[in-house]
């Protein structure tokens, strides 16, 4: 696969996963940023566009779930893959309604991960270049 | 019968009734020698009577003379009585003029055997017939002899003896007695010799009628001797009624402190003594018959006991304190039993302790439904943990789900940096280097869910109030977000130690912040804030929960302490209850309290420890 620096937006509030995810998916060359809050992410949006966003639902202050709304709602085309490590029916349900691409549980497994993600980026345009990555 | 014989006889009789009185009063109490001395003059004068009016009767020199040696001996007698009697009633000497106006007296009695008409003649030669009390009497008319003077010498220290006597007790304070017993002696001794040796020196012939008048001697001493028989009666009586009620007091005592289970023990510390009452005897296992001392009843005492005993003995003789233990002791048949003990210290006037006394008493009983009733809470608490864990389960899942997931995908990024043709190992050593801690927090995770999990012994130890503050809000910080709860804790002063169980404590702050979480579910997410304080107050440490939840009805405050109180929709009721029960094993208080605005405050406190 020709991977052309897509960037791709992790935002999870434990820093260890951020951390992990950042290194999985910089190993398949992707643009990484992390971020540990929803509202931190979401003001960057102003300055960034991303090819994808990693989302865990359980967050502090704000949570996933508020995160997808204003996401969806201020950038309606960018896949969205929702991790997380509190998995219930509902909050599935919950995230493929509010526009999700992909709900995948914690653990989440490196190469499902990245096959995912490459079909879901695959389909955007590819961009010519980006900043560096956080 | 003329009046002379009739006085005589009634003065003898008197006398030997007298006499034989405190005989008997002395045989039955051999200690009283006063009341042998008494009736030895009494009798003296008993005797003395009958002679002397044998002499009055005497139709020939012979008979008065046979008389008057006999008499002699009656005044012996008399004077050994009066003498000792003075002595020993009055208890005044001196024993030398005691004795040597017994001794000059014996000299006369000894004269008295050689003589065939007595000491005081050589020779009788005629009676002369003389009036007496209108009676017709004989009186001695013949040589006096040389040993009379030595009679005379003694009635002049008899009246010196009994003058002294009289002076003595007056100055003692005694008046009435030194008046009656040795001032009435010494009056009628001198009144009896002066008589006696006008007749004999032939001023005055007439009998010796002196003997009338010692009746008042013998009546004076009698009347003092007597009123201390009926003082000591008196006092016997009392002593006796004293005695029986101090009897029935000990049965009731006994009976009361049998029924109370209770046993009285008193240690006398100088003589290292312990009296203990029969059923505190029976207590410990101690006969009815063998000694009881300090070491005897160490030996008693359960030997992991005993030093904790001693101290605390020693720390009530330094601190003069209440002595208060709780102990075991090993029966001779190797059973255990629980005593409670209670005492105080009996010290003398320069503070040095010499008593301790106090009560005991068998808690056996108690201690045994002490132990299961804690057995019951702990596995009440037990139950109620592994509920309350249950009930975050799924947070708890997620919590260890993080390391999990940061492991898996460090590992796998490794794996395909490791993949390429130039590797970057640097990379590849930092994320070992995370791998590496996260599993170590995965497992952290695990040993406190495994802890809190476990059912073991309760285990007290010093523990810092804050980092179990800490502890507890990290296991459950999952819980919070999904509650959307933001948490603060605002600690003051750390660290604050305090003597607890850890896993028993942590239940009960989870439970506190779990029921926060709830209480906040109703409310908007933006206003889910919870405060976890800790401060010290006095010997105190207080936590408070403090929620911005709808808080509780206050005729509610003290309800939702209780069993199976509950507003939740699931859960049975028990979790505070079961805090509240934690938090009293504790020496400690759990209440709750309405916040001015809004929601509810949760206060703990508990001791805090003291070096």
């Amino acid at each position: 696969m020709n991977k052309c620096p897509y960037r791709i937006a992790v935002v999870d509030d434990e820093e260890s996963v951020v951390r992990a995810l950042h290194r999985l998916l910089r190993s398949a060359d992707y643009v990484v940023d992390g971020y540990n809050q929803g509202q931190t992410f979401l003001d960057s949006l102003t300055d960034h566009p991303y090819d994808c966003v990693l989302l865990d639902l359980h967050m502090p202050l704000m949570n996933g779930f508020e995160v997808q709304a204003r996401l969806t709602q201020a950038r309606p085309h960018t896949p969205m893959i929702i991790i997380t490590g509190h998995d219930t029916p509902e909050s599935h349900r919950l995230a493929m309604d509010g526009g999700a691409s992909a709900y995948l549980r914690k653990p989440v497994d490196g190469p499902t991960l990245l096959d995912t993600i490459e079909k879901l980026v695959e389909g955007q345009p590819k961009p010519d270049s980006h900043p560096a990555a956080s | 019968m003329n009046a002379i014989v009739a006085i005589w006889f009634m003065i003898a009789a008197a006398c030997m009734t007298l006499s034989l009185i405190h005989l008997t009063v002395w045989l039955r109490k051999r200690s009283w020698f006063a009341h042998l001395a008494f009736a030895c003059t009494s009798t003296a004068v008993a005797a003395h009577a009958i002679c002397n009016l044998f002499m009055m009767l005497a139709q020939t020199p012979a008979e008065f003379g046979a008389a008057m040696w006999w008499l002699e001996v009656t005044i012996f007698m008399f004077f050994v009585g009066s003498v000792s009697f003075v002595c020993t009633y009055l208890k005044v000497g001196p024993i030398w003029l005691a004795s040597l106006v017994v001794g000059l007296r014996g000299i006369m009695l000894v004269w008295n055997f050689f003589s065939p008409y007595s000491a005081n003649f050589t020779r009788i030669d005629h009676l002369e017939r003389v009036r007496f009390l209108g009676e017709t009497v004989s009186v001695a008319s013949g040589t006096l002899s040389f040993g009379r003077h030595f009679g005379e010498l003694s009635e002049a220290g008899l009246f010196a003896f009994a003058v002294y006597a009289t002076v003595v007790v007056w100055r003692r304070g005694d008046r009435r007695r030194a008046i009656l017993v040795s001032g009435s002696l010494a009056l009628f001794m001198l009144i009896a010799a002066g008589q006696a040796w006008l007749v004999f020196q032939g001023v005055m012939v007439a009998p010796f009628y002196v003997v009338p008048t010692f009746i008042v001697v013998i009546s004076a001493m009698g009347f003092e001797l007597g009123s201390d028989v009926v003082r000591a009666a008196e006092l016997t009586t009392t002593v006796q009624a004293r005695e029986a009620e101090l009897r029935e007091s000990e049965r009731q005592m006994e009976l009361a402190s049998s029924a109370a289970r209770l046993g009285l023990w008193v240690w006398d510390m100088v003589g290292d003594d312990i009296w203990i009452q029969p059923n505190g005897r029976k207590l410990f296992g101690v006969g009815r018959t063998e000694q009881l001392n300090w070491e005897r009843f160490l030996r008693i005492v359960h030997p992991q006991d005993s030093d904790r005993v001693q101290r605390l003995v020693q720390e009530s003789i330094d601190g003069d304190s209440e002595y208060n233990a709780e102990y075991r002791i090993v029966m001779a048949d190797g059973t255990i039993r629980w005593i409670a003990a209670r005492g105080c210290i009996d010290r003398n006037s320069e503070g040095k302790p010499i008593r301790m006394f106090g009560v005991c008493l068998d808690i056996t009983e108690r201690q045994r439904a002490e132990l299961e009733l804690a057995t019951q809470r702990d596995e009440l608490a037990h139950l109620s943990r592994v509920t309350m864990l249950g009930e975050l389960s799924g947070s708890l899942a997620h919590e260890l789900n993080q390391p999990l997931a940061s492991i898996l995908s460090n590992a796998q990024a490794a794996q395909r940096f490791l993949a390429r043709e130039n590797p970057d190992l640097v990379e590849v050593g930092d994320i070992l280097r995370d791998i590496v801690g996260e599993d170590r927090r995965a497992g952290e995770i695990i040993f406190r869910l495994r802890t809190l999990l476990r059912k073991g012994e309760v285990d007290h130890q010093p523990l810092d109030i804050d980092a179990l503050i800490q502890d507890s809000l990290r296991l459950i910080r999952s819980d919070l977000i999904n509650h959307s709860v933001t948490c603060v804790t605002e600690c003051a002063v750390s660290p604050k130690m305090i003597w607890g169980d850890r896993v028993q404590l942590q239940q009960v702050l989870i439970n506190l912040v779990m029921n926060a979480c709830d209480a906040m579910t109703e409310i908007a997410r933006s206003e889910r804030r919870l405060v976890v304080r800790s401060f010290c107050e006095g010997g105190s440490c207080r936590i408070q929960v403090v929620d911005s939840g709808t808080g509780v009805p206050e005729d509610e405050l003290e309800s939702v302490f209780e069993a199976f109180f509950t507003t939740k929709s699931h859960g049975m009721g028990l979790g505070l209850s079961v805090c509240r029960t934690i938090v009293s094993a504790h020496q400690g208080r759990l209440w709750a309290s309405n916040n001015p605005d809004r929601g509810l405050t949760m206060h703990i406190e508990l001791p805090l420890l003291t070096s």
